[in-house]
């Protein structure tokens, strides 16, 4: 249950920086991109449990 | 000496009095002194002279005082969150006046931040309830079981009784330990992964919010399924058996034991019956605190649910429709803790009413 935890919190502090970082950032061409990387960011820390799980197999 | 005295005598005998208080004591503090007045002794009484065990009208005036103080508790709450998105609606409306539009959008999400917190806070003592309550319904499962077989034992149904205790006994210890460290946990994380997603402007992490609470729910309803499917019929099978082994030796003591075969065979069903009627008053006194440790924590998370789901729709006039949202997805959760806690009290008295039924013949 402890690694829940440490998974919920991680995803928690991810998605509240990543957002600020996204009100930062000024507005360019670039930001686009830079979205699209923050939301993959996102998907590998919601997969990894999954990934720890796969290679402990 | 009649039958009452008698009665009353053998149900001391057979059940260790100070069990039974103890479970009293610790049911009384969970459900506001509620459950004192459905004592064993009350139940056996009103038994033995046929009258209605809820002639109390005091129950009702409690349950009201309950619902109405949770009530006045959780509306503080609403009208925190309810200021906190009229600022958020001030606040969208002056976005225009900032030099730029970060400074506007910052100040949104420190506020949505601070409504989680708060909703965060909330629920944790929702959850601690519930966790208190689960732990409580096994212990007093774990503590009436025992005794409860015992007496099943002593009507005469052997093989039911050593067939059934292990079962019993095991399945509620494991459905607790399953429901204490598995279930309500996802419950409370998919309750925070929903208040997380209302921070965003995209939804990140909804799904998976609602994966996990449909998952643990199922998890719980498909326990409910096994182990009453499994006990009930393991039940009727040794049941029969039971029913074959009374009547047998009652038939052999009428007629092979000369002149007095017939009294004492009249004799044990005397004590079989009394035996029986006394495993009813023990099993309706643990169906009774199972529900009273049901409906008090009950009556308090759906109150707060219905208050959340209340603030959720006057919120959404002034803030965002996230917010909204989220907060009636915390009723939602606080609806799928209740269900779980329903759940389990209904595995339990079904255990309950299995071993009630056994041997009834």
């Amino acid at each position: 249950m402890e690694q829940v935890y440490i998974w919920v919190k991680d995803i928690f502090l991810v998605i509240i920086s990543l957002t600020f970082f996204q009100i930062l950032i000024p507005d360019s061409k670039m930001d686009k991109y830079i979205r699209f990387i923050f939301s993959l960011v996102i998907l590998a820390i919601i997969a990894e449990p999954v990934i720890v799980l796969v290679k402990g197999l | 000496m009649d039958y009452e005295q008698i009665l009353k005598e053998q149900f001391h005998n057979v059940t260790g009095d100070e069990n039974l208080d103890s479970l009293l004591n610790e049911a009384s503090d969970l459900t506001e002194g509620l459950a004192s007045e459905f004592s064993a002794e009350n139940i056996l009484e009103a038994m033995s002279q046929g009258q209605s065990i809820f002639n109390n009208p005091g129950i009702i005036e409690t349950f009201r005082d309950l619902f109405l103080l949770e009530i006045k508790g959780a509306l503080i709450l609403c009208v925190e969150i309810l200021i906190i998105c009229i600022i958020i609606g001030i606040l969208k409306g002056l976005s225009t006046s900032f030099s730029s539009r970060s400074v506007s959008d910052i100040s949104i999400l420190i506020c949505s931040m601070i409504i989680s917190g708060l909703c965060i806070s909330s629920f944790k003592d929702t959850y601690a309830l519930a966790i208190d309550s689960v732990a409580t319904m096994v212990n007093t499962m774990e503590i009436l079981m025992p005794v409860l077989i015992g007496v099943l034992i002593a009507t005469g149904s052997v093989t039911s009784g050593t067939v059934l205790s292990p079962m019993i006994i095991g399945s509620v210890t494991g459905i607790g330990f399953i429901i204490k460290t598995f279930v309500l946990p996802a419950l409370f994380v998919s309750t925070i992964l929903g208040l997380i997603n209302c921070l965003t402007e995209k939804d990140y992490v909804n799904k998976l919010a609602k994966l996990i609470r449909n998952a643990s729910v199922a998890v719980v309803g498909m326990l409910l399924v096994i182990m009453t499917g499994v006990i009930s019929i393991q039940g009727l099978l040794t049941d029969t058996s039971d029913g074959i082994l009374i009547n047998t030796a009652k038939y052999s003591m009428s007629n092979f034991i000369p002149i007095v075969g017939g009294f004492t065979s009249d004799t044990v069903e005397l004590f079989l019956r009394c035996m029986s009627s006394i495993k009813s008053v023990l099993g309706i006194f643990g169906i009774i605190i199972l529900l009273l440790l049901l409906t008090v924590p009950l009556v308090k998370i759906l109150t707060t649910a219905l208050i959340y789901k209340f603030t959720g729709a006057l919120a959404e006039p002034v803030a965002d429709s996230k917010i909204s949202g989220a907060l009636s997805d915390m009723g939602s959760c606080m609806v799928s803790i209740a269900a779980v806690m329903f759940f389990t009290s209904l595995l339990f008295i079904m255990f309950i009413t299995i071993v009630i039924k056994i041997g009834g013949n």
